[in-house]
């Protein structure tokens, strides 16, 4: 647990193995990228994803206000899937099509 | 090394400070696990490797232990390691890493797991990637099936754990090689391949290692399916795919691709193992039991450019994979 925001450690996953410093790039700029992909995988479930900047954390949000903090991305997916009634399918043609046509919803 | 990737004794100063590698040698009912590892050991020579056994029968192994490493050996009686006594892995573990720190232990360097021949491998791997103490002592260094010569295939394709274990491994080898013809034996070298591209195949006899073939890898276009007897016990199609790409990955949208994937599908995903050239870091190796992935690891030496994914799945339609991953990595 964290001593000044009270928070669980999250879990050593494998998807965040490469930092920004592994990778040789700006500050955030791994962290924005990865922003950048949720939000448009996620956008065909009416999900927003918001950075607040702080720790491995991100906010995931529907269009009605209900948002959930998610820690790595096993968190991001169990939150869409609460607050989605649809749901994220890596394999869903529909999703694969937007993505094709730059994620628009 | 030695057939199951153990470090001999001059190998040992170098891994001395890193985590503890692990093996796990698995492989079904009677295909040879005890008699390849007392082999294996005696090869090594190295008496800083650790063994804990699993199985039905505790009183057979203690005589077996006896003779390879008493010292180190721990036994978990009553029943499968990876289904119904994870837990006591973990303590087992965590019970050898105690005895060192209070000093009445050498250290070992290396652990070599002994399951069941009814163990699902998964759950183990999981153990060890996972408990919050032992990720940082152990790193699961390879999954080393055994496979009967005799009665191999007919384990297989018969029972679902025989398969599941098959597609976990990094190495199979194949035990009892002098029991049967060198066609037979080709003819089975071929069946593995077939099920599990991403391992190699040492066929061995009387623990003397008599030919290694490395990964044969997939076509272009994914091979068929894998039907099982409609007999058997499982009657699920499997499939390879191989995933490849020329150009330098993106290492947030691959991850992003895989997590959801596996979060998806994680019970269908059986094998992932792959060679990445991630951009800005170089080549990296993946690899997953089921739907357990392992962190990265970065490699040296000459690796060949672009990456190479190698997924076995159960029922999951792999042209859809195929442009899956191809939409995933080519987001803007």
């Amino acid at each position: 647990m964290c001593i000044l925001c009270y928070e669980f450690a999250a879990d050593d996953h494998w998807s965040d193995w490469a930092s920004d410093t592994e990778l040789n790039e700006p500050p955030g700029r791994a962290r924005f990228r990865r922003v950048h992909i949720l939000s448009q995988v996620l956008a065909p479930c009416g999900l927003t994803v918001y950075d607040p900047g702080s720790g491995p954390h991100l906010v995931i949000a529907d269009h009605k206000g209900a948002a959930e903090v998610a820690a790595g991305l096993p968190a991001v997916w169990q939150a869409a899937a609460r607050l989605s009634p649809r749901q994220v399918d890596v394999l869903d043609p529909a999703l694969l099509e937007k993505l094709r046509a730059g994620g628009q919803a | 090394m030695t057939l199951l990737g153990l470090p001999l004794a001059t190998d040992c100063d170098a891994i001395r400070r890193s985590r503890r590698g692990v093996t796990l040698l698995s492989g079904f009912l009677g295909s040879g696990k005890t008699t390849l590892l007392r082999n294996e050991l005696d090869r090594a020579g190295d008496e800083s490797i650790a063994v804990i056994v699993n199985d039905f029968c505790e009183t057979i192994f203690d005589d077996v232990l006896k003779n390879v490493n008493g010292e180190h050996s721990v036994v978990l009686s009553g029943g499968c390691v990876c289904c119904t006594r994870r837990d006591d892995l973990a303590r087992a573990l965590a019970g050898l890493l105690d005895a060192e720190q209070r000093g009445n232990t050498p250290r070992s360097d290396h652990i070599v797991i002994e399951t069941s021949g009814l163990s699902d491998p998964g759950p183990v791997a999981f153990t060890i990637a996972n408990d919050p103490v032992l990720k940082h002592h152990y790193v699961l260094a390879r999954v080393c099936v055994t496979v009967d010569a005799l009665t191999g295939m007919d384990s297989i394709e018969r029972h679902e754990i025989a398969l599941r274990q098959l597609l976990a491994a990094d190495d199979v080898i194949v035990t009892k090689a002098d029991l049967v013809s060198p066609e037979t034996v080709d003819s089975l070298v071929r069946r593995l391949h077939e099920f599990n591209p991403s391992a190699t195949v040492s066929v061995t006899a009387i623990g003397d290692l008599l030919r290694r073939e490395e990964p044969s890898g997939v076509t272009a276009s994914g091979r068929p399916d894998i039907q099982l007897d409609s007999g058997a016990v499982n009657t699920s199609a499997i499939s390879t795919l191989e995933l490849a790409t020329d150009e330098q990955l993106d290492w947030q949208a691959f991850s992003v691709w895989l997590s959801l994937l596996l979060h998806r599908y994680g019970p269908h995903v059986l094998r992932v193992k792959a060679v990445l050239d991630v951009r800005d870091v170089g080549s990296v190796a993946l690899n997953g039991v089921q739907h357990i992935v392992h962190r990265p690891e970065h490699l040296t030496g000459s690796v060949r450019p672009g990456s190479r994914i190698v997924l076995i799945v159960n029922s999951i339609d792999t042209e859809l994979l195929r442009q899956s991953f191809h939409t995933f990595l080519s987001i803007n």
